[in-house]
């Protein structure tokens, strides 16, 4: 994996001129086994306060396990991680007071309506009195959660318990929320709603972790993003620096005026940064480079110098974050 | 202590308040669950009277209604038991896992809510019963409110052990009846002592004098019949329930400290 490498140590790199308070989680040798199965493997992660971190990695990564013991629901087997300055392992009680998780499954108290639900939850955040009320009504509207407010959880429907799952967190604003799938089993308008709810959260303070699949719910939200394959760290960086450290990633197509000739063919194979190039038709070609904005400055140039061939048409299309995801994932398969 | 800890204790308690209400808040939610068990009881006392007197007196129903009141009390401690396990299988404990409450202080809150919940219901028909048997009504009967929470206390730790044994899968249930059938089967709750000491050896016969249960329907039926209670039985009643709290406590600790180590129970 000497990509996936490169990239993190650009990112330790750069966090290590920052103070220990910076930082909302600092995990050093994370490590969780479930019986012989070691599901997530000495994890060393630094994530910045203030910032909406995104997990991707595929089903069996260890994003919940990397979840569940930062939120002291599971104990580590080995290693361990600090939150906003307080150890798992040696004071859960403290980290449960500056973070809440939203399981992936939502956990509900079965015959209790959302209301008494959401109230139970920030109550033991210390938010009461009329606060609490007023907190809770506020959030069941923002979540369309009001007309359903006197159904018992056990009577819910997937999407409704699941944005009441996420929505606990919005009743006391942890300074660490921690999201599992936030999104999964809600229509498209709930998502684009519940994702701006986090965002909001994130700029009144909170750090946010987003575990997902969806790579859509990972552009929209992250800050930087952490992708993780069977329990083991890939990468972590900005989504921008991610695109750009695929290799080949950028597709660039040029159209000429007239046929392409294999003098011009060879010229175009021998500038740095180009990967691949391809005839898509006599007078276009394809070509995958690293990085389209050091390579088409370079492209032209020489062009320009040759004047034998005009180009009457350049697209240049980014590698999506699949592209990215699959790049590092596929590496470790 | 500073003033981070002392906030920390003060919110821990609050946590552990919380907790103890979600589960009070489901005992009334599941009255018709505990009122059918208690039906099932008091089907089974009156087959009993019925047997061993050919017909029911109103001696039979001074016995009876205390044998009704200690039933609904031993049904309503143990279904804290029954959701703590739904909860373990639900998911709900990892939730809990996750609050700001500590392993130490949700394994008291659910035993302490076994307590107030067997102290609900028996004072319940407790004051139902007083309207039957009006000797019921006298001051020492409030007394009697006390040793329903302390008993219940204890029972709360049976559903702790319960739970151990269980395994968090859908064991509890049946354990909890074999418990029901030995403890208030080994009881006074549904036979007197004199028909029991007619089948059983004089040691059985004595341990079962000193189940806690007969003693709690021994002192209600003292009261009924203007007898005097006995401070001893009281006594036994507090050293046994103490006992089952703890062992309760180390019990529930266990299972929770097992969720958090391996993700489940």
């Amino acid at each position: 994996m000497p990509v996936a490498k490169q990239s993190f140590d650009i990112t330790s790199s750069e966090i290590s001129e920052q103070k220990e308070e910076e930082f909302a989680v600092i995990s050093t040798e994370l490590s969780k086994d479930y019986g012989k199965k070691r599901a997530l493997n000495r994890l060393n992660l630094k994530i910045d306060k203030g910032q909406i971190l995104v997990l991707l990695g595929p089903n069996g990564s260890g994003k919940t396990t990397f979840l569940h013991l930062i939120s002291t629901v599971l104990k580590p087997t080995e290693g361990t991680a600090l939150v906003m300055g307080y150890d798992i392992r040696r004071e859960p009680l403290k980290v449960r007071q500056v973070s809440a998780i939203s399981f992936q499954d939502p956990r509900g108290f079965w015959r209790h309506k959302p209301a008494q639900i959401l109230s139970f939850h920030a109550s033991m955040y210390g938010v009461s009195g009329e606060e609490r009320k007023r907190k809770v009504e506020e959030t069941l509207k923002d979540f369309e959660l009001w007309e359903s407010r006197s159904t018992k959880f056990m009577h819910l429907s997937g999407g409704q318990s699941k944005r009441l799952e996420v929505a606990k967190l919005f009743v006391h604003r942890p300074k660490l929320a921690i999201f599992d799938e936030p999104t999964t089993m809600v229509d498209l308008d709930g998502k684009r709603m519940m994702w701006d709810k986090i965002r909001q959260l994130k700029e009144e303070g909170s750090t946010v972790i987003v575990a997902t699949n969806e790579v859509r719910e990972a552009e929209y939200l992250a800050d930087k993003i952490t992708i993780l394959a069977n329990g083991e760290h890939l990468v972590t960086d900005s989504l921008e620096r991610l695109k750009d450290s695929v290799k080949g990633g950028d597709i660039v197509d040029l159209e000429f005026a007239l046929p392409i000739e294999d003098n011009l063919l060879k010229l175009v194979q021998n500038i740095q940064g180009t990967a691949e190039s391809k005839l898509v038709s006599e007078s276009r070609l394809r070509i995958r480079v690293n990085r389209s904005e050091d390579w088409l400055p370079i492209m032209t140039d020489k062009m320009h110098e040759v004047g034998s061939n005009r180009i009457t048409s350049i697209k240049v299309a980014e590698p999506s974050l699949d592209d990215v995801f699959l790049e590092y994932t596929e590496k470790t398969a | 202590m500073s003033t981070e800890q002392t906030v920390v204790t003060i919110r821990e308690r609050q946590a552990m308040f919380r907790v103890l209400q979600v589960d009070l808040s489901y005992f009334f939610r599941t009255k018709w669950l505990i009122g059918t068990l208690v039906a099932l009881n008091i089907s089974d006392m009156l087959v009993a009277g019925l047997v061993y007197t050919n017909m029911m007196s109103i001696n039979y129903f001074y016995f009876f209604v205390p044998g009704v009141i200690v039933s609904g009390m031993f049904a309503a401690a143990l279904d804290v038991g029954r959701r703590v396990n739904l909860g373990l299988n639900e998911g709900v404990t990892q939730y809990y896992l996750s609050l700001p409450v500590s392993l130490n202080g949700l394994s008291f809150a659910h035993i302490v809510s076994a307590g107030l919940g067997g102290t609900i219901y028996g004072s319940i028909l407790l004051g139902v019963a007083v309207i039957f048997v009006p000797k019921l009504a006298s001051p020492i009967t409030l007394a009697i409110v006390p040793l329903f929470f302390i008993v219940s206390m204890g029972l709360g730790g049976i559903a702790a052990i319960l739970n151990l044994v269980s395994k968090g899968g859908d064991r509890y249930w049946v354990f909890a009846q074999g418990v029901q059938m030995i403890l208030l089967g080994m009881s006074t709750v549904f036979y007197p002592i004199s028909e029991i000491g007619a089948f059983f050896p004089s040691l059985v016969t004595n341990a079962i004098s000193l189940n806690p249960l007969s003693q709690v329907a021994g002192t209600l039926r003292n009261v009924a019949n203007s007898e005097p209670i006995s401070l001893t039985g009281f006594g036994l009643v507090f050293a046994t329930s103490i006992i089952l709290f703890l062992v309760g406590m180390i019990c529930y600790r266990y299972v929770f400290q097992k969720v958090w180590e391996v993700g489940k129970f």
